[in-house]
């Protein structure tokens, strides 16, 4: 009977073009050696002079590879299509030396290292990658030589260093300007008591020393910006998004985009993290997920929503676990995968994400071909009413001098039993809208939250909203507490 | 230009056949192998090479991308390098979209000739433009275009269209 045939285009010199061909046979050897025969150029390049089918050679019956089936003595039937899709394979010839070319490379400077062997601490350090058949002596090597960006140095960049770190990775670059701050520590694991108030790259590069001091630390002690992204990035051969906000995990993504690295993203609020990888060579990219950043403060940050101690060190391993993995070239990366985590529920789900026809970052009609105002497409920039934001020692002194502005505070209730200011109302944010009704129309109103980015948030609503005599407290309770009253707790 | 015959035999490599055509290779797509045959060494680094999609049998001969692969081969990467099908499949499906199609392949030779060796004779398609590079101590230092013969028993070189930039990051490197 006749079957459909479906021919690759470096074939197609020898069906007179043609993509789909008809050939007879009651198997899929039949109809080879009928297609063979229809087409003799072509009989060469799918068998061996021993007639075999030729290694690289892939024959589909339908979308099942013939190799699971019965091979080429498969059966066909009417309606059955056979498609032959190639592979690639090669390599150069097997242990003959190449002629002296490094006299001739005279000039050149910086030439890499061959890899080196290990040293007997190496091996006894690295015994347990080394006894695995994935990792093994090669592996380790491999590890020994990738250079890894981690971007952002806090709750996920903390397991992330430490497991690089501890497996060996032998660069490892780090983006963060902060500084260590006490309620850090109960979650950024790469610090102690002692490190409060040091730079955060300067205590996490002690710290990587002294777990492995094979790894070289590189420090960026600056905000990824449009302007340095690409310059540091390219450097690395997978970047790792440890990143709490979106304008700076938009550039992450933009930039490896660019750049073809693949970027191993993370994020956590709350009881719940994401993890995915993103390679656009093969997948999709952040932008093919989440089009466009949510509207500024819809989302709050760890600093303001909160988040469980120990979930940054559940993503932040898979992240490890992924970059590890893409490294060493193994297993199933989590490349068109997004896997959700509840904390509270302890359930794993997982998601496939295609890569987006339409991305107008990766898609094939790509518009945006270079890095962007990041702050201005999260919605960030800052706009001119901030400058009416009320400081706090213009609170204080307006308090002192008896006026009594109506103090709303837009965090939420667990917030508000920690701290909060003298004879002020409490209306989580999200609330607001229905409980605008406690709210004086004519008075004035000053918002606070924690440290000033809900309340701004709030106070754009109510200005929609027709209230005129809104403010925002600058810093929120948190700069209250700074420098208007030391005694108040501070989170 | 192509590597030197002399080289070539005291390398084990078969001999080349005579210019089959030429091929325009953008300047973007040899930095790209560049880049990612230097960071494989001294694994061979292997990839797409991609192009607007052919209208018939013509051998459209021009390389817009490159587009690196994760050299599948089991083992032994210093020597050989894999693309499997699934994702010949699949880059193929992804460049449809945009009109493009998958013209050819490239491949490192970490210290070795950038020359088609038996083994790539014997492993490769016809039509396809074959680029191998060379990179001598983790550095590129040539990169030649081939296509195979259609009787296959060897490959035929493929000059590189003026103004693609030249054939070697410095002149002379391949002779000894």
């Amino acid at each position: 009977m006749m079957i459909e045939v479906r021919v690759p285009t470096p074939l197609r010199g020898f069906t007179g073009g043609k993509e789909s061909v008809q050939a007879n046979g009651t198997t899929v050897g039949d109809v080879l050696g009928d297609l063979s025969t229809q087409f003799p150029g072509l009989r060469k390049h799918l068998f061996t002079e021993e007639g075999v089918l030729r290694s690289f050679v892939t024959v589909f019956l339908n979308d099942e590879d013939i190799r699971q089936l019965s091979k080429q003595d498969t059966a066909v039937k009417h309606g059955d299509v056979v498609s032959i899709i190639p592979s690639i394979a090669g390599g150069k010839p097997g242990a003959v030396a190449f002629p002296a070319m490094s006299q001739l490379s005279g000039g050149k400077t910086g030439t890499a290292p061959p890899p080196k062997r290990l040293t007997q601490e190496q091996m006894f350090r690295y015994s347990r990658h080394l006894i695995l058949p994935d990792v093994g002596l090669s592996g380790q090597q491999k590890l020994l030589n990738s250079k890894v960006l981690i971007v952002g140095a806090g709750g996920l960049g903390s397991p992330l260093a430490l497991y690089l770190a501890a497996a060996g990775v032998g660069t490892i670059g780090l983006v963060d300007f902060d500084i260590v701050d006490a309620s850090n520590l109960q979650r950024q694991i790469l610090y102690s008591k002692q490190d409060v108030g040091r730079p955060k790259l300067e205590a996490a590069e002690d710290r990587i020393r002294g777990l492995n001091p094979d790894v070289k630390v590189i420090r960026h002690e600056e905000r990824l910006t449009s302007q340095n992204a690409l310059e540091i990035i390219r450097n690395y051969d997978v970047v790792v998004d440890g990143t709490d906000n979106f304008p700076t995990r938009y550039l992450v993504n933009d930039a490896c985009v660019f750049l073809k690295i693949p970027n191993v993203y993370g994020s956590i609020y709350r009881f719940d993290g994401q993890v995915s990888v993103f390679d656009t060579r093969t997948g999709p990219c952040y932008r093919c997920l989440y089009q466009e950043p949510p509207p500024p403060g819809l989302v709050p940050s760890c600093a303001e929503g909160g988040v469980l101690g120990v979930l940054p060190g559940i993503v932040g391993t898979l992240q490890a676990n992924e970059t590890i993995k893409l490294l060493l070239g193994k297993g199933e990366p989590l490349i068109g995968r997004l896997v959700l985590i509840d904390a509270l529920s302890l359930r794993f789900r997982e998601l496939k994400i295609r890569k987006n026809p339409e991305c107008v970052l990766c898609g094939p009609k790509a518009t945006q071909k270079e890095l962007i105002d990041y702050e201005q497409f999260c919605g960030m920039t800052p706009d001119l009413s901030a400058d009416d934001d009320m400081t706090v020692e213009e609170l204080k002194s307006r308090l002192d001098r008896g006026e009594t502005p109506f103090l709303l505070d837009v965090r939420e209730p667990q917030e508000y039993e920690v701290v909060k200011l003298p004879n002020s109302k409490l209306i989580p944010v999200g609330l607001l809208p229905e409980r605008l009704g406690e709210l004086p129309a004519a008075a004035d109103i000053v918002v606070y939250c924690k440290s000033g980015g809900r309340s701004a948030q709030a106070r754009s609503f109510l200005l929609g909203m027709g209230f005129k005599r809104v403010r925002n407290l600058a810093g929120g309770i948190t700069a209250w507490a700074q420098k208007i009253d030391p005694s108040l707790p501070r989170y | 230009m192509t590597v030197d015959p002399i080289a070539l035999e005291r390398a084990g490599y078969p001999p080349i056949g005579p210019d089959l055509g030429e091929v325009a290779i953008s300047p973007k797509a040899r930095a790209t192998i560049q880049l990612h045959a230097e960071r494989s060494y001294p694994e061979e680094a292997c990839g797409f090479l991609v192009g607007p999609a052919p209208g018939g049998t013509e051998n459209p001969r021009q390389i817009d991308e490159a587009i690196p692969s994760e050299n599948e081969r089991d083992g032994n990467r210093t020597h050989r390098f894999l693309i499997p099908y699934q994702e010949v499949v699949r880059i193929e499906r992804l460049l449809a979209w945009g009109g493009k199609a998958i013209l050819g392949y490239y491949h490192s030779h970490p210290d070795h000739l950038a020359a088609p060796s038996a083994y790539d004779r014997d492993h490769a398609w016809p039509w396809y433009v074959y680029v191998v590079a060379s990179v001598e101590q983790g550095h590129m230092t040539e990169l030649n275009a081939y296509e195979l013969d259609p009787e296959r028993g060897m490959f035929h070189s493929l000059s590189q269209e003026e103004g693609t930039a030249s054939h070697s990051t410095h002149q002379g490197a391949a002779r000894p």
